[in-house]
């Protein structure tokens, strides 16, 4: 037996719910303000208003997590990407038939000389490198000399190697 | 004849039509401020504050911001903002310049403007911006202030850039500042992450379709991320505070940031998807660009690591392990009360927080 208190119109609940939810909040910013504030704006307005964002937001956070919404996110992703792709394919098709150049091949040139200047600055690297070595050698090279006439000279013994040579050199 | 109790409508009104009264009165005050509020969207200048620039490579720029006050310090900052978005947002306004923070504060300040990457962009990989752009930049900062290290401030992906710079650079870069950087992706908090799930999301597919992250999909995707309060409350607290001027600036200039998006270099945007969503290389000592490992162990350099509580784009989850990956001594956390953004045009924050990250990195630089 169907309830009598339920109404026959269908939409007719939904038009319920809103003239209660307005009733509601009319009376509760009437009587929280005597001083002219908008009902719109009283404080038990704004915090049913924040109550309800509240919890669309939370749902909303939920749906957007849920497998649902993901793997319909990725068939519809997968499906205006497809979509794209043949766009761009009928273009390049129709273009390259025209003898025009089609972002495909700018982007190959892009792509060739971006090639060669990570080729060049690669070798450029080894150089700076090498040249860097070549230095650090010739540095110590120049600073062991240095450090060799800053020696204080040998005392006055004379040198047994060099005393033993000469007569070798003399033969 | 229809009568107001037959019409269904007003029957949703409350008996006392008069309560409405005020709500009117206040709409019309709206709809009266209505030429100002369109003044003020055409007038509103974001990134005002006084620069030059000093250094241009390809697409990027670096601005060096001129400042009234006397400079007490010797070490730069340079700001590193993602490759998302502008970096104007680091100076929205006078009054929420981050910028201006620190030239109040004393210090030398330059902004990296990374440009907006065209179709011959694509090609761009983390490396070329790492290795390449930001290494140079950082090379043009020493040279042009004639110091050797400096300071680094890095925000967002530019966070992430700032921290993969610093573990191969550590010799030129004094201090290391993150704010909501995200460094460790096994949070998945924020729906990003979800949403980057390799079993939802093809990122080739998309790049080799696109070439470059369209900035309108990006911007979808962060739009998304809060669908109510960026759909309904935002437009409806607008609605309220319409006759608040300053209120109203502030609206339009962060409407400005919001909206102006750009793409991003696909070889990058794939590969951070990739090795840093998907696959959280980062913290786990993996990740390559060009012929280096990265390895944040080796950053040694006094660290601060700036969060924001109610981040919905990077969770402090995914910022926080940063300080126990590095091998600094000096290293330290804050984590304010605010949002992704608000952390840096907040007016709380710049209150409460940028005060003390000035404090922090003056007391780590060497005075002028």
């Amino acid at each position: 037996m169907p309830n009598d208190k339920q109404p026959q119109n269908p939409a007719e609940f939904f038009t319920e719910f809103w003239t209660d939810f307005m009733s509601r909040s009319g009376a509760a910013s009437e009587s929280s303000n005597g001083s002219g504030v908008s009902p719109a704006f009283s404080p038990t307005a704004k915090q049913m208003q924040q109550m309800f964002f509240d919890a669309m937001a939370k749902y909303a956070e939920e749906f957007m997590r849920s497998e649902q919404f993901l793997t319909s996110m990725k068939q519809t992703m997968d499906q205006s990407l497809k979509f794209k792709q043949l766009v761009d394919d009928f273009l390049t098709k129709a273009q390259r038939s025209m003898q025009s150049p089609v972002s495909a091949d700018i982007d190959d040139m892009a792509s060739l000389l971006r090639g060669i200047e990570e080729r060049i600055f690669e070798r450029l690297g080894r150089l700076e490198e090498k040249i860097a070595a070549v230095e650090e050698q010739q540095r110590s090279g120049r600073d062991a000399e240095a450090s060799r006439a800053k020696r204080p000279s040998a005392p006055s013994t004379p040198n047994k190697s060099k005393s033993k040579r000469k007569p070798k050199r003399s033969r | 004849m229809t009568t107001a109790t037959q019409n269904p409508f007003f029957t949703m009104f409350p008996p006392n039509l008069s309560a409405f009264a005020p709500e009117y009165e206040g709409f019309m005050q709206r709809m009266a401020a209505m030429p100002r509020v369109m003044e003020i969207a055409q007038k509103v200048k974001v990134g005002a504050t006084p620069r030059e620039i000093t250094y241009q490579e390809d697409k990027m720029r670096v601005l060096h911001y001129e400042s009234d006050v006397e400079k007490k310090y010797r070490t730069p900052v340079l700001l590193c903002f993602a490759l998302v978005n502008r970096p104007y947002i680091l100076d929205l306004l006078p009054h929420k310049s981050v910028v201006q923070q620190f030239l109040k504060a004393g210090f030398d300040v330059f902004l990296i403007d990374w440009g907006v990457p065209s179709e011959s962009d694509r090609h761009l990989t983390i490396e070329h911006y790492v290795r390449s752009y930001l290494h140079n930049v950082v090379k043009h900062v020493g040279d042009y202030t004639g110091v050797k290290k400096i300071s680094l401030l890095g925000y967002c992906m530019g966070g992430t850039l700032s921290a993969m710079y610093t573990s191969i650079h550590q010799d030129l870069i004094k201090n290391l500042i993150l704010m909501a950087a995200p460094i460790d992706w096994s949070d998945r908090e924020s729906l990003l992450s979800t949403w980057t799930d390799p079993k939802y999301f093809d990122i080739d597919q998309v790049i080799d379709t696109f070439g470059n992250a369209p900035p309108q999909w990006l911007q979808g995707s962060f739009a998304m991320l809060k669908p109510v309060a960026n759909l309904i409350e935002k437009h409806l607290g607008f609605y309220e505070r319409m006759t608040d001027e300053k209120f109203v600036e502030e609206f339009f200039a962060m409407e400005t940031w919001t909206n102006d998006n750009i793409p991003v270099a696909g070889e990058t945007f794939r590969q951070f998807v990739k090795d840093c969503f998907q696959k959280n290389l980062l913290v786990q000592g993996k990740m390559r660009i060009g012929t280096k490992t990265i390895d944040l162990s080796r950053i040694n350099c006094p660290i601060l690591n700036l969060m924001a509580s109610k981040d919905h784009l990077v969770p402090c989850g995914q910022s926080a392990p940063f300080n126990d990956l590095v091998s600094s001594r000096d290293r330290k956390s804050m984590t304010f009360p605010a949002g992704h953004i608000g952390l840096s045009v907040g007016s709380r924050a710049h209150r409460e927080l940028w005060p003390k990250v000035c404090q922090w990195l003056a007391e780590r630089s060497d005075k002028d």
